[in-house]
């Protein structure tokens, strides 16, 4: 006789599966309403071995089932992963579970019938109660999976990055200097530029109306109408898109510039600024991207991406304003400090519109 | 000195991986289909409740053979079947409810086309009462023996038409929407002597058209919303607008302070009056 730990060990698991056993012979299926498919299918469903289910005032039958004709059976039938074929008579309620009711002609259910992840085929019987077939879920028809989702938003960032990538790359590459002030304007007029692009947001289209509406006025103005509808969007759209590579090009610059006094060996140019910069803005989409189909956390990622974004084109649109699309070192930082200014570099040098300082008259 | 950059690039791959995971993980919507039917077995009435939140309604004409038929196929995540029968009151309720696990959706993807099929007995008395969310609707009731008629919407865009005359004999319809769009063809086929429409910001057409057993009341109730009451020749329309800034519009009508009274009204077979209670809406009526 085993003694000490192993039989304890034993015992218990002897005790487990006998008390595993008894609590599924204990499994009883009422089919005597049917009104609630859905929970009924859900306690099926957990069942996983229903060798110790019983149906109360009914028999369960596992795999394909016949009725032969003549036969009866009374009280409730549930046939489970298989085809129930009727060609007698249940006097009761008839459920199938992953299979099809099968009616052949003479068979008949005398109460209500319910196929769960199949149907019932007709073929000359009677149901003379209610019919239900629920059948199995079938996938959505649009949209496909979670991860074809992902990759279908993952690929339309990849392509406004690009894109955005590429019009920077060509803005440093013909308009390099323009660039660069708007992109120190809002480095240095970072609040200045953000509400003048606000305001600038709000009159923008009041501004063209008015315009518009004067230039019809004045009817000679007219034939200037379709030039200003054209015109005025294409500058438009040319400041927004301008400022918001600038807006990536300051972010990248002052990455690489605190990586570069970390001590990190780094080329340091335009094109480094605005593919750094643009990746830091991409990173909240990617955010959104992943985690965009959560509940509620799902709606915040995707307000702040996009407060993100407003923000940024917000300040960029401000700042190429400012600096009259880079044109005007304005707003840019780019002075001199006092301690710079002798009096032979001012009467020599006239900076930003301050008129040279006159030598004092002799007395 | 180059910084150590690998706590950041492992942070990033984490965070892309337990994205990719969970969101495979995480399950795709379905579309399920269910039916339910019970065959004719001597009924005297039925009354029908119907509860659909999103989706498209249909109700086609009548079945010879069974007391109602449910074709549906609805977001298995969002929604479960109703289906059930209460013997005893000859009552039904029909279509889908929220199985409150809808949360907070965003995209066209979540918008699953849900369907929804309904076909009733043609010989036995119907009660049709219809409460519908963001629906689209077609219910052809012509034919059916439309005892009582209440269809409530929300958002939905509906066509109620009445294509043959209603055998039996029909108590009142109500129809109350929100925001959304109902066109009813051809009322007088309904049998129902009263009519009530409300109608919050949507707009309501009512075609007058078909065969009234008797001179019928319609009530209608606008906030906002447009009514356009579309009236063949012959039919005696007498309109009585209540409400403030009420707007009515209709050519051969005589007006007598509140009320507008068409042509040859007392001589018309048969006579709609029409109570109008408005707030800012208007009322119109095209002659056909």
């Amino acid at each position: 006789m085993p003694t000490g730990k192993p039989a304890r060990a034993a015992a218990l698991l002897l005790l487990t599966a006998v008390s595993t056993l008894a609590a599924q012979s204990r499994v009883v299926i009422n089919l005597d309403k049917l009104s609630d498919p859905i929970a009924l299918e859900q306690r099926l469903r957990a069942i996983g071995d229903f060798s110790g289910v019983s149906v109360s005032g009914g028999e369960l039958r596992q795999g394909n089932f016949r009725v032969a004709a003549g036969q009866q059976l009374d009280g409730n039938l549930l046939v489970v992963h298989g085809d129930a074929e009727l060609a007698g008579r249940v006097n009761g309620n008839l459920v199938v579970l992953d299979g099809n009711l099968v009616l052949l002609p003479g068979g008949v259910v005398s109460g209500d019938a319910l196929a769960l992840g199949g149907a019932i085929r007709d073929q000359g019987g009677s149901i003379q109660g209610e019919r239900r077939t629920l059948e199995s879920p079938a996938p959505a028809p649009s949209g496909g999976s979670m991860v074809g989702t992902i990759v279908s938003r993952a690929a339309g960032l990849m392509g406004v990055l690009v894109t955005m990538g590429l019009l920077g790359f060509g803005i440093v590459l013909l308009a390099h200097p323009q660039l660069e002030t708007i992109s120190d304007t809002v480095t240095h007029s970072l609040g200045r530029s953000f509400v003048t692009g606000l305001l600038a947001q709000i009159v923008v289209l009041p501004t063209v109306g008015m315009l518009i509406t004067g230039l019809v006025l004045s009817v000679v103005g007219i034939l200037l109408v379709p030039f200003v509808l054209i015109v005025v969007p294409l500058l438009l759209i040319a400041f927004a898109v301008g400022g918001f590579l600038a807006v990536a090009h300051a972010m990248g610059e002052l990455r690489v510039r605190r990586r570069l006094a970390g001590g990190a060996r780094i080329g340091a140019n335009s094109y480094r600024y605005l593919v750094s910069g643009l990746g830091g803005i991409a990173a909240v989409w990617v955010a959104w991207i992943l985690f965009g189909w959560v509940p509620v956390a799902g709606v915040l990622i995707f307000s702040a991406a996009f407060l993100v974004t407003w923000l940024a084109a917000t300040i960029g649109f401000g700042a190429a304003l400012l600096s009259r699309g880079g044109v005007k070192p304005a707003f840019a930082g780019r002075y001199l400090p006092p301690e710079a200014m002798t009096d032979e570099y001012l009467w020599a040098t006239p900076q930003f519109g301050v008129d040279a300082v006159k030598r004092p008259k002799k007395q | 000195m180059t910084r150590d950059r690998l706590p950041v690039t492992r942070v990033c791959c984490a965070v892309y991986l337990v994205g990719l995971v969970a969101a495979s993980v995480a399950q795709a919507q379905t579309l399920r289909d269910f039916e339910y039917s019970r065959p004719l077995r001597g009924e005297r009435e039925l009354k029908a409740h119907v509860e659909f939140a999103a989706g498209r309604l249909v109700v086609g004409p009548g079945s010879a053979n069974q007391l109602y038929q449910m074709r549906l196929q609805y977001d298995a995540d969002r929604f479960r079947p109703l289906g059930s029968y209460e013997a005893t009151g000859g009552q039904v309720r029909l279509g889908v409810e929220s199985n409150g696990q809808g949360g907070i959706h965003i995209g066209r993807r979540e918008a699953l086309a849900q369907t929804a099929t309904l076909q009733f007995a043609k010989s036995v008395p119907l009660a049709l009462d219809l409460s519908l969310g963001a629906a689209e609707g077609e219910l052809e009731l012509g034919g059916y023996r439309i005892s009582e008629l209440n269809l409530k919407s929300g958002a939905s865009r509906l066509e109620v038409s009445f294509g043959s005359p209603n055998p039996g004999q029909c108590r009142s319809a109500a129809v109350s929407t929100g925001a959304g769009e109902v066109i009813i063809s051809d009322a007088g086929n309904s049998g129902c002597s009263r009519w009530e429409v409300s109608s919050g910001v949507g707009a309501v057409t009512v075609g007058l058209g078909g065969a009234w057993p008797a001179d019928a009341v319609l009530h209608l109730s606008v906030a906002m919303g447009g009514v356009t009451m579309q009236a063949p020749r012959g039919l005696g329309v007498r309109v009585t607008m209540n409400g403030f800034l009420a707007d009515f519009s209709g050519r051969d009508f005589s007006k007598n302070g509140k009320v507008y009274t068409s042509a040859g009204y007392e001589r018309a077979a048969r006579k709609v009056d029409v109570q109008v209670n408005s707030a800012l809406g208007g009322v119109k009526v095209e002659w056909k």
